[in-house]
Order: C-alpha cells, then structure tokens, then sequence
C-alpha cells in the first residue's frame, strides 16, 4: 500500500515535471508573438496580388505546431494527423495512378509553386535556390 | 558530394569573386557622390562615425538616432540618404544586381562585410528593442503557412537536412546559425554574384512558397538578429563563396 502511494507520486511528479519542462519551453516570439504576426504581414510588398498574400493565412494545424516548434506533445500530435487525414480525398475516378507524362512535364518546369517578382522561375531543373 | 563542394570552395579560395567588389565598395565609400556631393566616410554604422572595424559583426543593433533596430543594410541606406542627400528610390532602385547591371549597395555591404573577417558574430541583442527583434524574428523562424506549410524552421530546424546537394544547417544552434551567418554576404558561384543577407533570406521566403516581402522589411531585420544572435560567438570569415 506504502509502495503504491510512493509509486504514484513518483508517477505524478515525473508527469508534472514534464509537463512544466513542455510549459518552459515557451512558445516561439514569447509575449511579442502577436507584435510579431502584425509586424509580418505588413512586411510584403503592396503590389503582391491579394491571391498571393492568402498564402500567408495559417490554419490550425500550422498554428499549433508554430506554438510548439513542430514538436507537438503526442496527443495534440495525433489530433492534428487525424484532423488533417480526414481531408485526403482520393481520385474521384478511382484511379489511383494518374497520367505519369503529365507528371513529368510538371517536375520539368521546376517552379514548384514559387511566386515573387525578383526572379521568377527559369524552366528547368535548376529552379530551385 | 559535400566533399566535392568543399573542394571547389577550396579551388576558388585564393580567388572569390567577390574580393573585385570589395575594392569596388572601397572606392565608393570614399567618393564624393550625390546631392549633397559627400562621401559615407562619416557613417556611423554602429560603433561610431566612420568605425568599420567589427561593425558588421555586431548588427543588427538598435540606432538611437532613428528609433529602430537597423541592419547593414537599412544603416547604409540611411546614410546614403542623411549623408549623400539621396532618395531611397534612388539609392534602393539597384539593390541587387542583374546581368548587366551593378549594384553599389552590393559592392558596398562586401567591402563593410570584409572589415569584420576574422572577428567574432556579437549580437546578445540587450538592448530591449534588440531582444524584441530576437524574439520577434523568432516567431517568424517557426510560423507556418503557404501551400506547402512551409516555415524558416522546416527547411532550417533539424540536424543533417539537404535539398539536392546542398547541406542545410540546423539554424536554431550556435553551430548552425555559425556556420551559415559568418560567411556573408556571399559570392553564388550559380547566380554569379554576391548575395547580401537581405537577398539571401527574401530568396528563402520565395522557396517558401510565400509572397515577396519588401526590400529592407522589419521582418528581414527580426529573422537576422534572431540568426545574428544565435551564431554570436562564431567568427566571421567574409565575403564567403556558395554554391
Ligand atoms: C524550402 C526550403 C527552405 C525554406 C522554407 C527556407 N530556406 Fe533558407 N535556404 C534554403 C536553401 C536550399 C538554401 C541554400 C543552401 C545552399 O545553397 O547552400 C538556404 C539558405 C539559407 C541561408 C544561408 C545558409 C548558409 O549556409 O549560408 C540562411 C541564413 C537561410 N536560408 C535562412 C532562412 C530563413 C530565415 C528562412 C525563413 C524565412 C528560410 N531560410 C526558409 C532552403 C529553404
């Protein structure tokens, strides 16, 4: 009975501990993170298409891993590969392997989704930098 | 394949392109030129009007004179303009050079760089507006977003990352962050010229998939004194050559 109490108390003391180890690590900005998100978004250029900025808004998987730098506790982990597992949606045709020629020509252009004015995309595989 | 990098970087060490820009920068420093026919040898970047020595190595560092927590960079531009009588526009409109086209502010951060080889990265970020640029670049360094769920932190953040051949430090350690800051600005051997630092992390938003910022943003300034602060210890051996 003795030995359970001082179990359980050892128990309790190692998940407090770290759970104020996971509180210690503050989350990334600490009490400017809010200054910093406004600081950000005014920092883009005013004629970058308002298309482009939308690629600045976080949902709430990015949120959370920004608050825990990537490295979420595992239940808030598995919450989010859940949340986001639930959005895959497979080909309606049931195709599972698409037209692979189509594919080729995508990874050929190498822009890969980038935007910005500097220097846009050379086709070719050395597009990235 | 590192190794055949690292070989490379050796054949060119005797030769970066980059020193051509330095003499260039030089000269320019010293010249008289615009309205107000002056030279920048009164600019105070730091330790005080004309010091040179060690000043890049300690920047970004916050500026009584302008309020702000201020980059190479943004400081040269601000004495080009206080000092020269320039625009901004005018002084910004080459910031970076194009085939055909030099950049002075390139030429000139090389030869500022230069003066702090062989000098140890100081920027404790102290003073409360440094520490909150830290922390502020901080934030930025780990915030998702964009169609990949891109963040400085992914590409950045781990231990023995590369994309293609190129080794990608862990940015958030003194190593890391070291390794990387001491070597700018950079001549790109695949660009063909030298990088600031402005360009080399406005380039890393653009492989974030993310819009383009402006030139000399706050957001630039925070994510550089949160990197400067990192790999503060570490000495500088500038200008560097990359890939
Ligand atoms: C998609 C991946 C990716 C993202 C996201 C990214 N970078 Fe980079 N970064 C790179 C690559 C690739 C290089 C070039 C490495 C090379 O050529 O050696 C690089 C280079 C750098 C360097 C110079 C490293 C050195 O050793 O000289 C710094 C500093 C840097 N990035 C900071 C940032 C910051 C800050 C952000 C966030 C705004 C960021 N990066 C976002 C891929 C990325």
């Amino acid at each position: 009975m003795k030995l359970k109490i001082a179990l359980f108390c050892a128990l309790t003391a190692t998940f407090a501990t770290s759970a104020l180890a996971q509180k210690a690590a503050e989350a990334p900005g600490g009490k400017y993170a809010k200054d910093a998100e406004q600081m950000f978004r005014a920092s883009f250029r005013a004629d970058n298409p308002k298309y482009w900025m939308t690629r600045l808004e976080q949902d709430e998987t990015m949120k959370t891993c920004l608050q825990y730098r990537d490295n979420p506790p595992r239940k808030i982990g598995e919450k989010l590969e859940k949340l986001n597992a639930a959005t895959i949606r497979y080909p309606v045709d049931g195709k599972l392997i698409g037209d692979w020629k189509e594919g080729e020509k995508l990874a050929a252009v190498g822009t890969g989704g980038h935007i910005g004015f500097i220097q846009p995309d050379p086709a070719g595989p050395r597009a990235w930098r | 394949m590192a190794d055949e990098l690292a070989k490379y970087r050796e054949a060119l060490a005797d030769g970066n392109p980059a020193d051509l820009l330095e003499v260039k920068g030089e000269s320019l420093w010293a010249e008289k030129r615009g309205p107000k026919n002056a030279s920048l040898e009164q600019c105070d970047m730091g330790l005080g009007p004309g010091k040179l020595e060690g000043a890049y190595a300690s920047l970004p560092k916050y500026f009584k004179d302008t309020n702000k927590v201020m980059d190479v960079e943004s400081r040269l531009v601000h004495c080009m303009m206080t000092l020269q009588g320039f625009t901004q526009e005018e002084v910004t409109k080459n910031w970076y050079s194009k085939p055909g086209k030099e950049s002075d502010i390139e030429a000139l951060v090389t030869f500022i760089g230069a003066k702090s080889n062989g000098m140890k990265i100081n920027v404790p970020a102290t003073h409360p507006e440094e520490a909150k640029m830290a922390k502020m670049g901080e934030y930025i360094f780990y915030r998702r977003s964009g169609p990949q769920d891109f963040s400085c932190s992914i590409c950045h953040g781990q231990e023995g990352k590369r994309i293609r051949l190129q080794d990608l430090g862990n940015l958030t350690t003194k190593e890391g962050a070291g390794f990387a800051m001491k070597t700018w600005p950079s001549y790109r051997v695949s660009q063909g010229a030298v990088w600031t630092m402005q360009r080399r992390l406005i380039d890393c938003m653009r492989q974030a998939r993310w819009p383009e910022p402006n030139y000399l943003a706050d957001s630039i300034i925070a994510l550089e004194t949160y990197l400067q602060k990192n790999a503060t210890g570490t000495v500088m051996e500038t200008p560097g050559i990359k890939r």
